[in-house]
């Protein structure tokens, strides 16, 4: 009993903290327009590996993760831990952080060159950064 | 004879419903220590780091809808000038100070959504606004924000600097 809710406070707390440094990583020589953290940087140019790169140094090999990205309404899969979307086991904790990006960035060619989630013209966003324990 | 056999029976019978009792606290006991309570966390969270987060993304939203609200009516103002003059500079906003209103609605709105699906329960208004330089390129924008998750409750009164002004530009470039 006490380890279930230990387990989830402790990947709660760690997948807070990832979001929060990503969000306050300044990326250097960004192009005019683009945001400079790196969390809605990497968002915008569709780049999840330097994320990915970065989550691996905070987070232990032991823990797993799915990265999404929401509307609010609805969500989609970005990247994992692994290849492609991941299932998670037991326990599972979710951290949120919003994410500003101009759409008209986002529909640019080379970055996603179409709208994240269909039909969303929004500049609002969330990454969702799902974690558990294997 | 028969007063000490009923004394005897009686504390006989005592003795078995403590053992039962005993026993049955016992299979109780071990039942509930295998149940796993799990607590779930994902609303246990620091409303105040939600708000925090909230608050710094809430000003940047509430520009680029008010850029893309603009951009959009600018554009349209331009192509309808196209028949009698190709060639000629237009003016170009970026963020129209009158579609302020439309734009926290949107933004609102937004952000409503997003903590909705949370659990949570967000308002906004905006209070005022008024130019930051001589240029009018740059509004103050103060708005009151409310966050609430049901139990604890945060309210703030945030200025944002959104950027709002003209340019004019080239017609050419939207042929292109």
């Amino acid at each position: 009993m006490v380890s279930s809710e230990t387990e989830l406070s402790d990947l709660k707390t760690k997948g807070d903290d990832s979001l929060r440094f990503l969000n306050g990583l300044k990326v250097h020589g960004v192009e005019e327009g683009y945001p400079d953290d790196a969390l809605s940087y990497y968002l915008a140019k569709n780049n999840p590996k330097p994320l990915k790169e970065n989550l691996s140094l905070f987070l232990p090999d032991t823990i797993e993760y799915n990265v999404y990205i929401s509307n609010g309404k609805e969500e989609i899969f970005w990247f994992s831990s692994g290849s492609g979307k991941l299932e998670p086991m037991g326990p599972t904790a979710r951290s949120y952080r919003y994410v500003s990006v101009d759409i008209d960035l986002i529909k640019s060619d080379g970055n996603w060159g179409h709208e994240i989630i269909p039909g969303y013209q929004g500049s609002t966003y969330q990454v969702v950064l799902e974690l558990w324990y294997i | 004879m028969v007063y000490l056999d009923r004394k005897g029976q009686m504390i006989i019978l005592m003795g078995v419903i403590l053992a039962v009792s005993i026993i049955t606290l016992a299979v109780i006991s071990a039942h509930l220590a295998n149940i796993r309570i799990v607590v779930p966390k994902q609303r246990e969270s620091s409303i105040l780091d939600d708000f925090r987060d909230l608050r710094e993304t809430f000003g940047v939203s509430l520009n680029y809808n008010l850029v893309n609200l603009t951009m959009n009516e600018s554009i349209n103002a331009s192509l309808k000038n196209l028949g009698w003059n190709l060639s000629a500079w237009y003016t170009k906003y970026i963020g129209s100070i009158e579609n302020l209103q439309e734009a926290f609605n949107e933004t609102l709105e937004e952000f409503f959504t997003f903590e909705l699906r949370r659990g949570n329960f967000f308002d906004a208004r905006l209070l005022e606004y008024y130019p930051a330089d001589e240029y009018g390129t740059t509004y103050l924008v103060k708005v009151h924000l409310y966050l609430s998750d049901g139990r604890t409750t945060i309210t703030e009164n945030v200025t944002y600097a959104i950027l709002c002004h003209s340019y004019l530009v080239y017609l050419s470039e939207y042929l292109e």
